[in-house]
């Protein structure tokens, strides 16, 4: 029996929110005897969510497109050049479908979750835009069942994948800068608002309720929708969560801190926009504190761009012996020429030479190995930025403890750890650290 | 002159820099100021609104802090009258989210309560599934039972949700489980 198989069509029926008559869920065509699709197997794959960056992520031969707004729906079928891809409103239609094996989830922050649960549910691989979650335990949720499902999750927080963001690990990692005890980030201001958001009419092309999805619901207003989405806390969490859950994975891949179980501390002030609707900080300065290595990790913002090797955002990772600056990590990334000449020792450290972030994630769909932006990973780094998210909205220090996935002596902080969702919508059973419930 | 009446002075004065100041400052003003900047959140500047609003949230998730349970249940009771009140429906159902931050046992009879209007029932019942304890689940139940049969249903998850999924997370020492 292969893995997919062994997804039993009730726990889909189980998680999924609304009552769905949905099909057997098992992409049987093209998944080879180990549950792996073969080298010469196409894997067939469909986008969710084709507006913004996700109608960069439309591939000429997608077999299914899905938008909650037919305007994307219909440039984005455009871009579909061998074939002819079906069109949906509903992602759960998508993840009905038997042929298709693989999805590509391109919708604002707050759908990541439970669209990433329900396609493992249903038997797909998942490429996945950053940042993964919104919160600690949609994270959680994402890589219980990425797990439990055996499914390849791959994170687009592409810095991973970008050859100068592995040159400068090279360079960090083999101690070129002696021990690292404080890296700082930059960046701009989050936008600024110039409405104060009045409601208006949902246009005809868009389906405003399911675009909210699980997110309370809200008057439509178009700086609340597309594109703006990320300077709402119920939907995105301003340029922390956005630009910056690209800075802190290369800081958090320099700093080999992926795997960090301990306590950090994280502190955060900041001020409002004093006119508009937005509700992120207008300007946010976060501190994290780690132990066992002790370090220092800021954000400012806006920040001050290290004269030496200036540029609109970036980080300066600052050792014993010599400092190196990191422009950007997202599809852009540039690094000190030092870093570009040194070449790792025989048994040096040598950072994953990936081939491409997508080709990475088809590679790992046909391996069955791990992707260098493994949804675990990208838990992990989108839980420093909602760290420093939810400090600034306490207005206190708080320590969080990476082992437990929860706050330390503060009861109040952890409820920041989930957010409920608007009915009908549900992640029972996945949240639990460590383990899974509820199936 | 109090520090709820230099908090709402400030927010409805002239100065803008004042304003902000004093929003972004507001965690200490205290519950005294609660309904007070409700009713300027009601109102019709929308800055003045906004800082409001900014101020409300302060004062609520400042009274969370370990240490501050009075403080906490001050505040509770004065979010509680809001949500319960007779103001414009936006301010209520921020008074009932603040709640779900900064509210505990006491606040779960009345989100009970508000369950039953359905301009609010979804902000109550987030509110109740994110406070934790028994007193959060009994109101759930409760509400489920009273609840029109469409909307039963979702009282149920999160009771379900609750108990399946989330860890123990919240003020479960001041529920007394």
């Amino acid at each position: 029996m292969s893995d997919t198989a062994r997804i039993r069509r009730r726990s889909f029926l189980k998680g999924a929110a609304a009552a769905l008559a949905l099909p057997a869920i098992v992409p049987e065509g093209v998944i080879a005897r180990n549950g792996r699709p073969g080298a010469n197997d196409r894997i067939v794959i469909a986008n969710i969510g084709v507006g913004g960056m996700g109608r960069n992520h439309v591939r000429p031969d997608s077999a299914a497109l899905c938008d909650v707004d037919e305007n994307h729906l219909a440039e984005a079928a455009r871009r579909v050049t061998q074939g002819t891809p079906s069109l949906y409103r509903d992602y759960r239609r998508v993840l009905e479908r038997r042929d298709i094996d693989a999805v590509i989830i391109a919708t604002p922050d707050h759908w990541h979750a439970l669209m990433m649960v329900h396609a493992c549910q249903a038997g797909k691989h998942v490429f996945c835009e950053k940042p993964t979650a919104r919160t600690v335990l949609e994270g959680r949720a994402m890589v219980n069942a990425a797990r439990h499902y055996r499914r390849v999750v791959q994170i687009n927080a592409q810095g991973r994948s970008h050859p100068n963001a592995r040159l400068a690990c090279n360079f960090v990692r083999n101690g070129m800068l002696g021990r690292v005890r404080r890296v700082d980030v930059w960046h701009p201001p989050n936008f600024r608002p110039d409405s104060w958001g009045e409601p208006q009419r949902v246009p005809s092309t868009l389906d405003w309720d399911l675009w909210l999805g699980p997110a309370p619901w809200a008057p439509y207003h178009p700086k609340r929708c597309h594109f703006h989405f990320r300077w709402f806390m119920d939907y995105g969490g301003g340029f922390l969560r956005d630009r910056g859950n690209h800075a802190l994975s290369i800081v958090s891949w320099l700093m080999d801190n992926d795997g960090y179980r301990g306590r950090v501390t994280v502190e955060a002030s900041g001020t409002e926009f004093r006119e508009g609707f937005y509700d992120v900080p207008a300007t946010l300065s976060v501190k994290w504190e780690f132990t066992d290595p002790e370090w220092t990790l800021t954000w400012t913002q806006p920040g001050t761009p290290n004269p030496r090797f200036p540029g609109d955002w970036g980080a300066t990772y600052r050792g014993g012996r010599d400092e190196l600056v990191v422009l950007a990590g997202d599809g852009g990334c540039e690094v000190e020429q030092k870093a570009k000449d040194y070449s790792p020792p025989p048994g040096g450290f040598q950072a994953f030479e990936s081939p491409g972030h997508f080709q990475n994630w088809l590679d790992c769909i046909r391996t069955g190995e791990r992707p260098v932006m493994d949804v675990e990973t990208g838990h992990h780094v989108v839980t420093l930025c909602n760290l420093g998210n939810i400090a600034w909205r306490l207005g206190r220090k708080v320590v969080f403890d990476f082992a437990a996935e929860r706050f330390v002596d503060d009861p109040a902080a952890d409820r920041f750890l989930s957010e409920p969702y608007r009915s009908p919508w549900t992640l029972s059973g996945f949240q639990e650290n460590g383990r899974e419930t509820g199936r | 002159m109090t520090r709820a009446d230099r908090l709402v002075g400030a927010i409805l004065g002239d100065d803008p820099n004042a304003r902000w100041n004093a929003a972004g400052n507001a965690g200490a003003s205290g519950a005294e100021a609660i309904a007070r900047l409700a009713e300027v959140m009601g109102g019709s500047d929308p800055e003045k609104s906004k800082a409001a609003r900014v101020a409300m949230d302060r004062i609520a998730l400042a009274s969370t802090a370990p240490g501050e349970e009075k403080e906490r249940l001050a505040v509770s009771a004065a979010l509680v009258e809001v949500a319960a009140g007779q103001g414009p429906v936006a301010v209520r159902r921020h008074a009932i989210r603040l709640l779900g931050l900064a509210g505990g046992p006491e606040a779960c009879a009345t989100l009970a309560a508000l369950i039953e209007d359905s301009n609010l029932r979804e902000d109550a019942r987030m509110a109740l599934h994110r406070i934790p304890g028994s007193a959060a689940e009994r109101a759930l139940e409760q509400a489920a039972r009273r609840a029109p049969p469409g909307y039963a249903s979702a009282l149920v998850r999160s009771l379900k949700d609750r108990k399946l999924g989330r860890r123990d997370a919240g003020i479960r020492n001041r529920d007394g489980d």
